[in-house]
């Protein structure tokens, strides 16, 4: 023990604690700054995958230092950047979504493909194919993807009227479906607001906790998470904690399983007319986009999501899907209650004069590896799906520009 | 890999690092300017940070399980 500096009454030397605390906490810095740049290759900037949107909730952190997803400086999931100027000449097409066209993960996936890149969306693989159409020859073609994860119609529907909008769009290609109708309803939700459209979204939950709660815990979770936004070891330590909360969370409900009151038998699907009712709320949010478009002048199209577990044997499978498939709950109301939203998605588009994409009739003689896991694609998933769009699509474009 | 999961093999490098160091200073190889109160402090203060977090974050997943919503986590 140095003598150098005085004890104080309680025998403590509080400078040699606070300069112990101070190094530690340069070195724990020095550490994370390194491990951040050995997995993503570069500096830290932030892991926060999210920022605050005033529409739509959230956009993607353009600042997020990740190897795999490369945000540009507008929250879009792509290698290139964009201006909302749209360049002389450019024929633009926008893409809104969730999940399926950020080109996200679920936890049981196929390994092997590890995470799509931002090059291997559907957009750039859209955009190539545009490009190359000569009916498009002395143009700049623009195809950008503006989703974010678990976008529903809400949320997609108020960043285009808000935001995208703005964007002058010469085609918008809206995605997200599955946010909308992946999940099963019973009977009752509707009228109790318990379906995926009437439920406060996760990210709305973590916004009021976040910004309007003014708890203490709350205080010092913005303190915590501000100070992660400048330190890569209050980052590291940040998700640390989230993810260990998480599963001890996860173990007290495993544990207290056995010993908890059983709910009450949960009761059937939903009858037709809810799923009408059901039906209505995303319509109500499609006709709101299609009238903005055509206000605007500019196209609009809609994609169905299909799902890997609710295709009922349609797909011959790849060795890989039929591997993910024994991970994926499935029944057949479930499929039944999907495929009548998939008819009325069809419906309510034609009837307005929009086309749709589907992909479930061409999945048919598709035994390729299309999903990654339940709902998201490969990358060749996703020049699939980009092909089926320009397919279907890019006439329509070339004779807009036409006149 | 990707940095927005925490590699599992960073719990048991972090705490074998812990561990070592502990290690070398019960055996006189590591020499530090603090007195053993003093190092109590210090560890005291660190681990009342480390459970104000944990505690925050507990909160937060007590009332938002993560589930399928795992997209709602910031």
């Amino acid at each position: 023990m140095a003598a150098s500096e005085p004890a104080n009454a309680t025998g403590l030397r509080w400078g040699r604690i606070f300069a112990t605390l101070a190094v530690l906490a340069l070195v724990a810095e020095l550490v994370s700054q390194g491990l951040i740049y050995v997995y993503a290759g570069k500096p830290f900037h932030s892991l926060s995958l999210y920022r605050w949107s005033a529409y739509g909730l959230v956009r993607n952190n353009p600042a997020l230092t990740s190897p795999g997803f490369e945000i540009e400086g507008n929250g879009f999931r792509s290698v290139k950047a964009f201006t909302k100027e749209k360049p002389p000449g450019t024929v633009r097409v926008i893409l809104l979504g969730g999940s399926v066209l950020y080109s996200g993960l679920a936890g049981a996936r196929l390994e092997q493909y590890g995470r799509v890149s931002s090059a291997e969306t559907i957009a750039p693989y859209l955009e190539a194919m545009l490009a190359a159409d000569p009916r498009f020859a002395g143009r700049k073609v623009e195809v950008i993807n503006t989703a974010v994860n678990f976008n529903r119609i809400v949320e997609i529907a108020s960043a285009y009227l808000e935001e995208y909008l703005y964007w002058q769009p010469d085609l918008v290609v809206v995605f997200g479906s599955i946010n909308n109708f992946y999940w099963y309803r019973h009977a009752g939700d509707v009228a109790a607001g318990h379906t995926p459209l009437q439920l406060r979204h996760p990210f709305r939950l973590e916004f009021e906790r976040q910004v309007n709660e003014h708890s203490l815990a709350a205080f010092i979770e913005r303190a915590w998470r501000t100070g992660a936004e400048h330190s890569a070891a209050l980052a590291l330590a940040s998700k640390a904690c989230v993810a260990l909360a998480d599963h001890l969370v996860q173990w007290a409900q495993r544990l207290a399983a056995p010993v908890m009151k059983q709910g009450p038998a949960e009761p059937g699907p939903e009858t037709a007319e809810e799923g009408r009712a059901y039906f209505q709320f995303y319509a109500s949010y499609a006709d709101a986009m299609i009238a903005a478009a055509r206000r605007a002048g500019q196209d609009i199209a809609f994609v169905w999501e299909p799902a890997l577990g609710n295709l009922g044997g349609l797909k011959p499978l790849s060795d890989g899907e039929r591997e993910i498939l024994k991970s994926i709950y499935s029944s057949p109301d479930r499929t039944a209650q999907f495929e009548a939203s998939r008819k009325a998605f069809h419906t309510l588009f034609d009837t307005a004069g929009v086309p749709v994409i589907d992909p479930t009739e061409a999945l048919r003689t598709t035994p390729e590896t299309v999903f990654i896991d339940y709902v998201h694609y490969t990358p060749d998933g996703n020049r699939f799906v980009a092909s089926l769009i320009y397919k279907q699509l890019s006439e329509g474009l070339a004779a807009r520009l036409a006149k | 890999m990707h940095i927005d999961r925490i590699p599992l093999w960073l719990f048991p490098l972090v705490a074998l690092v812990i561990a070592a160091l502990w290690f070398a200073w019960r055996r006189g190889w590591l020499r530090l300017p603090l007195a053993e109160r003093e190092l109590v402090v210090v560890s005291k203060l660190l681990f009342i940070v480390g459970a104000i977090m944990v505690l925050v974050m507990l909160r937060n997943s007590i009332e938002l399980p993560a589930g399928q919503f795992i997209y709602g986590r910031f």
